[in-house]
């Protein structure tokens, strides 16, 4: 574990010296971001002033929402850059690099790359927690709690969804949407998914675990809930390694030759 | 003519190879879904626990529809910044340029090849749902070839701020950020997810509308009528504010387009 650690460690070290050697680009990337996700809570903003109180959901919960979504989803693409991108591994058969070599195939290929912009989303997380205000030590605690949960179940549904191209060949597409409908519902109040939709996320779509649950518990902390949101990020990810492992039976070389700078 | 059929070889190639992964052209059209049902969830929240029936002149049936067709121009074009960036950072534009056909035009045609195929199935995906929360409509059929003008000249409009921002690759390392900030002030501005004070009434109808309904109001005498033609509120003042602000928002895409 402690060496996987170090694995992970110096793969985001020598990520950033990457991204670095452009480091306007890099940098604008993250501002970039920032900006993009500001002006989406504009939207927000004047949605709430008008509607203060969406079925008990408020503005500041909808910037604990983007607090946590957007801190998640930055770690998640930052230091595991490839987890939305398994299915075109598999389609290309990319992964021959990473079977070849000792270290864990899946995790090698998931660190491999780093969205650079998702630092900007992370930053942006923070920031938003930050605005969000009733700021205590528990909370700011619960809060990197719940990214590092957040994280985990990005990386879990971006390998599950991408592992269907074991099965089905073109997953591509079908594993970009499943990711974008699992930020879509996150962002919106949990409060707006009731019956069966809210049975849906936390199954099929887990929205609810990555920000509705975090969210309310940020607001009133319950213990039992607390463990339940890590029992949930540590079975998607135990869940996505074991159909990882079963569909890698059936990968198929691509003879693919690739230089690597 | 010929360079017509050129260009119109180019958009049913790109066509063709949309159609050869049908299983990807269907999960491209199931987020259409996805987002159009979160809308609805929110919104018929909203209206409820806000009590209004009206939200800006919009019920909830009008709030629908118009998030279907705006929803369905934005989720059926492509990215076409970011193959320019790639062929402006590559290299290949040079090569390209040395080809006999017009590198906007190219684009033009390869684009417009998916949006044409992506636009009515998100617009089938999109009604069906609205169907099913919203019910019908609420628009005069005589309204619908307007609409695809409308709908032609706004993905016309995308092309051409998308080639823009992909050739600012010529003097930035990466511009996705550029891109990143139209998308969302489109969509928090150019009213795609919420009405925005830029857009026009709901289904104001014309003075000329207005007049024959009148017209025709008057014929009737004072008969009370159990579906009203059209409902009188509407013929206001508001009508030529409608129209004052139809015809900018028109010449506005044209000069864009022409730019």
């Amino acid at each position: 574990m402690l060496r996987q650690l170090r694995f992970v460690r110096a793969y985001v070290a020598l990520n950033f010296a990457a991204a670095m050697e452009y480091r306007a680009a890099f940098i604008s990337q993250i501002l970039g971001m920032m900006a993009n996700n500001a002006i989406v809570l504009v939207f927000w903003w004047i949605f709430f002033l008008r509607f203060p109180d969406i079925a008990g959901w408020r503005l500041s919960d909808e910037l604990l929402v983007w607090g946590v979504v957007a801190t998640s989803f930055g770690l998640a693409n930052g230091i595991f850059g490839n987890c939305g991108r398994i299915a075109t591994l598999i389609m290309q058969g990319q992964f021959d690099y990473y079977l070849a070599l000792p270290e864990d195939a899946l995790l090698h290929a998931l660190v491999s790359r780093m969205g650079p912009s998702a630092w900007g989303d992370a930053a942006f997380g923070v920031l938003a927690f930050l605005i969000a205000g009733q700021l205590s030590p528990g909370r700011v605690l619960l809060f990197a709690l719940f990214s590092l949960t957040g994280c985990a179940v990005f990386v879990a549904y971006g390998v599950l969804t991408g592992s269907l191209a074991f099965w089905t060949g073109g997953a591509e597409a079908a594993s970009q949407q499943a990711g974008n409908a699992l930020i879509n519902f996150a962002l919106y109040p949990g409060s707006v998914f009731r019956d069966w939709v809210r049975v849906l996320t936390f199954t099929l779509i887990p929205a609810g675990a990555l920000s509705h649950v975090p969210v309310a518990l940020l607001r009133h902390p319950d213990p039992a809930e607390v463990a339940g949101i890590v029992a949930f990020a540590a079975g998607s990810l135990a869940l996505a390694v074991a159909v990882f492992q079963i569909g890698l039976r059936r990968y198929q070389s691509g003879n693919l030759v690739d230089l690597r700078g | 003519m010929r360079k017509l059929r050129t260009y119109t070889a180019v958009m049913l190639t790109t066509a063709q190879s949309w159609l050869a992964y049908p299983l990807e052209a269907f999960a491209r059209t199931s987020f259409m879904l996805v987002v159009i049902f979160v809308f609805t969830q929110l919104w018929s929240v909203t209206f409820r626990v806000s009590g209004q029936s009206s939200i800006a002149g919009y019920d909830f049936r009008r709030m629908v529809w118009y998030l279907v067709f705006t929803e369905t121009i934005s989720m059926s074009v492509t990215r076409v910044f970011d193959v320019i960036d790639q062929q402006v950072k590559s290299g290949e534009l040079a090569y390209t340029l040395a080809k006999p056909y017009s590198y906007p035009l190219f684009h033009f045609a390869q684009f417009m090849g998916g949006a044409l195929l992506a636009l009515p199935a998100n617009f089938l995906a999109g009604a069906g749902l609205a169907l099913l929360f919203a019910g019908p409509p609420p628009t005069n059929p005589a309204a619908w070839p307007v609409i695809a003008l409308a709908v032609l000249l706004a993905i016309c409009l995308h092309f051409a701020v998308g080639l823009s921002i992909g050739l600012l690759a010529f003097w930035f390392e990466d511009t996705n950020v550029f891109y990143w900030i139209y998308q969302k002030t489109t969509f928090v501005l150019g009213g795609l997810s919420c009405r925005s004070a830029s857009s026009p009434p709901p289904c104001a109808p014309s003075p000329s509308d207005c007049r024959s309904v009148r017209s025709s109001m008057r014929r009737r005498g004072s008969r009370r009528s159990s579906t009203p033609v059209w409902p009188p509120a509407r013929c206001s003042p508001s009508s030529a504010g409608w129209s004052r602000w139809a015809a900018w928002r028109q010449w506005c895409i044209a000069a864009a387009c022409a730019a």
